[in-house]
């Protein structure tokens, strides 16, 4: 009798979720659907080579990048220093999506990258552990608008701005507050070990209302501005959203910029004592400022893109690169033009020279 | 009245000119590749090449705009001579190759003529440092084990053994250029060297040398030259009751080694080369499924020797691959670069295209590099029997299976 009872009562039990029934799964706003693609820098390329799934997770990724600046504080050249460590026994070909200009081996290189057309190329055996480091120079119009802070020189100042910030499409709404919990341990939990946050999905109860957010990465600037003999020193943190530019007034004439640029944690604002909706709201925050902070951490592609990765932005004053001479091409197709255009007037000319001729 | 006659006759004949068929607009076109190779002198490397080519290009299947493209191998014989070799080169460019599979002697004048042709030129035997260099041979690759890499990786496979090495070379231009590579290989590490000598080719009887390895101290030889010294070394080695173990050049699994030493077949155990991977991380299938299909069209490579156990011995298609997979890299450098007729497309194309190699590995070049065997691919094999299986105390050599030589 008591096991019927057990049995009755679980089915009541089960019967009495009708609420958490009705309720939908719904991932949170994802961020390659809401944020811009790049960076990573993604140049089209002819054939893709992704580096063996084996590797996954155990590819560290870690650039310097340098952008090089004119007086006014355009870029003019921007290297990237790209190391990634392979951590297991096997054979890697894979290649990085980059819009080069000249590939080198960088320090301590385990094997010389190779280039394609928009790609480093690596091709291997790692022993179980195997270093690739590269130098690469990019083209400064495809790589420079991807930068995540800009230098602006004025006649009296430097203004460096935060340029990492965007508006994406997410919502707002009623959701199940245990399953959002373990959410945000799950981006917490990426955070701290710099992958990739996965799994994000919450029970919703009724509609989603769309909202707009702003999504930027904190940045931390640091550097000096060097005019003449005075050298100034700075250092400020910009959020992107409530701070975005640094303004360092009353430098001299021809100031000399060298600055280093990184990501830096993003605010976790989740709260337990939070309305379950202000609750969402922050960990869509989180979600979306972290992706989007990945995406600076990676500005070359990674070999495995859900991996750990961490990039450093130096910027400085420094001459346009001087660039060769542009060699003149064999010119098939301007030269085509011509020999077209005599063979139409010699078709023409020649049967009437040869009529006049005749009849002369 | 009459010359106008005859300018009308004239056009009219030149008008019909213009309606003569268009080429390009047949519906398949046969393109030949040249394979330049020292056919009379090392008939394995000759044959192996020119079968390797002959497989891809029977199977290669390239189409363009409607335009089936077919490969037919037509073979020119070096002889061993660079000369020989540099003028078969222009020969095969007037008789209309789109490119040429060389084994790599005389490369060093040959790749100009191909150069002003526009035509490639893949080595696809000889590892010699400077035959390849993409900046300043845009037309010259390699889809073979280069010696930098063989030299490299000998010495970071023999220097923590503590070894004391006599390096022995011969005066052919091959063993040349191994004593290029290995001194480079070895100069950081110049205590590992016992001695450093160099034999003549042809020598009969190297006693007197591999004596003075002996006195000066070695404790290991490591021989880069052709078959014939290999042979000739161990002999002498053996034949006075030294049991110096014995690395060698790829010229180690050459089957002349062995033929030069079917009366002592324990003479050849232990003798360890360097070559490039036939198996890739993939496994076996891939290279027995090419050997398979080499066998099937141009018979199996018998080496001349038995096992202990009396089964025939044969000699695995390793360097037939590369020759293969050029033909493929070719062909889809051909597919890309929209047919035949732009040449210097089918140049920049070879930089871009990547094509499943005969060992299941990816086989390709690129612009900073047109070397389609990477320095990591050198694996190590030791015989024993007369056949031969990958080492196992190398990180690379021990993840790859053994390929059967049996028959």
């Amino acid at each position: 009798m008591s096991r019927r009872t057990l049995v009755i009562g679980l089915c009541a039990a089960a019967l009495s979720v009708p609420s958490v029934a009705g309720a939908r799964t719904v991932s949170l706003p994802w961020p390659p659907q809401v944020l811009p693609p790049a960076p990573p820098l993604a140049p089209k390329v002819a054939g893709p080579l992704a580096i063996s799934p084996r590797f996954f997770r155990r590819v560290p990724n870690q650039e310097r990048v340098v952008v090089g600046l004119d007086a006014d504080g355009t870029p003019n050249a921007v290297r990237v220093q790209q190391t990634l460590t392979l951590k297991r026994l096997g054979d890697y070909v894979f290649a990085i999506p980059a819009p080069v200009t000249t590939v080198l081996p960088g320090p301590g290189t385990g094997s010389p990258p190779g280039r394609r057309t928009n790609q480093i190329l690596w091709q291997g055996f790692s022993p179980g552990i195997r270093k690739l480091s590269v130098l690469a120079d990019l083209r400064v119009a495809e790589s420079a608008p991807l930068l995540p802070a800009k230098v602006h020189v004025e006649r009296t100042a430097v203004v460096i701005e935060n340029v990492t910030g965007v508006t994406a499409k997410s919502y707002t709404a009623d959701v199940e507050p245990v399953g959002l919990g373990q959410v945000v341990e799950r981006i917490r939990n990426a955070i701290r070990r710099g992958f990739t946050a996965e799994g994000l999905n919450v029970e919703v109860h009724g509609k989603e209302q769309p909202v707009d957010v702003r999504v930027a990465v904190p940045l931390l600037v640091s550097g000096t501005i060097r005019s003449g003999d005075v050298v100034r020193r700075f250092k400020a943190a910009l959020d992107g959203i409530h701070r975005t530019t640094l303004r360092l007034a009353g430098v001299g004439r021809d100031p000399k910029i060298s600055m280093r640029v990184r990501t830096v944690d993003v605010p976790d604002r989740v709260r337990a004592t939070q309305s379950v909706r202000d609750q969402l709201a922050n960990t869509i925050d989180l979600e979306l400022a972290y992706a989007r902070k990945r995406q600076y951490d990676q500005f070359l592609a990674a070999a495995d893109p859900t991996g750990h990765s961490s990039t450093t932005y130096v910027y400085r004053t420094s001459p346009r690169p001087v660039s060769a001479a542009p060699i003149e091409t064999s010119g098939s197709g301007g030269n085509t033009v011509g020999w077209v255009a005599l063979v139409v007037v010699l078709a023409a000319a020649l049967p009437v020279a040869a009529v006049v001729w005749a009849r002369s | 009245m009459r010359r106008l006659i005859l300018v009308v006759g004239l056009c009219a004949a030149l008008a019909g000119c213009g309606g003569h068929k268009d080429p390009s607009s047949t519906k398949t076109k046969t393109v030949t590749i040249a394979v330049n190779a020292p056919f009379s002198k090392t008939p394995y490397v000759g044959q192996t090449i020119a079968d390797g080519a002959a497989l891809a290009a029977s199977k290669a299947a390239v189409d363009v705009n409607g335009v089936k493209y077919r490969f037919r191998i037509k073979r020119y014989d070096t002889g061993l001579s660079p000369s020989t070799a540099a003028r078969n080169v222009r020969k095969a460019i007037s008789d209309g190759a789109v490119a040429v599979v060389d084994e790599g002697t005389g490369v060093d004048a040959s790749w100009q003529f191909a150069r002003d042709a526009d035509v490639p030129l893949a080595i696809t035997y000889q590892g010699g440092e400077g035959l390849v260099d993409a900046a300043k041979r845009p037309n010259v690759f390699r889809i073979a084990p280069t010696d930098h890499g063989m030299a490299f990786r000998w010495a970071e496979y023999l220097i923590p053994k503590k070894l004391k090495i006599a390096v022995i070379t011969d005066d052919s231009s091959y063993g040349q250029q191994g004593a290029k590579a290995l001194h480079e290989a070895f100069s950081e590490n110049m205590s590992s060297v016992a001695t450093k000598l160099t034999v003549p080719a042809d020598a009969p009887d190297l006693s007197p040398q591999v004596l003075r390895a002996r006195r000066a101290g070695a404790t290991a030889l490591l021989v880069w030259a052709q078959p014939t010294t290999i042979a000739s070394v161990l002999s002498a080695a053996r034949s006075s009751g030294w049991k110096v173990p014995v690395y060698s050049s790829p010229t180690g699994e050459d089957p002349l080694v062995r033929q030069q030493l079917a009366n002592h077949p324990d003479w050849v155990d232990g003798l360890t080369f360097a070559s490039g991977r036939p198996t890739a991380e993939v496994g076996a299938g891939p290279f027995l499924s090419f050997q398979r299909d080499l066998e099937n069209r141009y018979g199996v490579q018998l080496v001349g020797v038995k096992t202990p156990d009396g089964a025939q011995v044969v000699q695995p298609p390793d360097y037939a691959m590369y020759s293969y997979d050029f033909v493929n890299v070719l062909a889809a450098a051909i597919q890309r670069a929209g047919g035949t007729g732009d040449k210097k497309k089918i140049l920049s194309a070879l930089n871009q295209v990547t094509v499943a190699g005969a060992n299941g590995d990816q086989r390709g070049f690129n612009e900073n590099n047109h070397e389609g065997v990477v320095d990591d691919d050198v694996y190590f094999a030791t015989f024993d029997g007369m056949t031969y299986r990958p080492v196992k105390d190398d990180p690379l050599s021990a993840t790859l299976v053994p390929i059967e030589q049996r028959r």
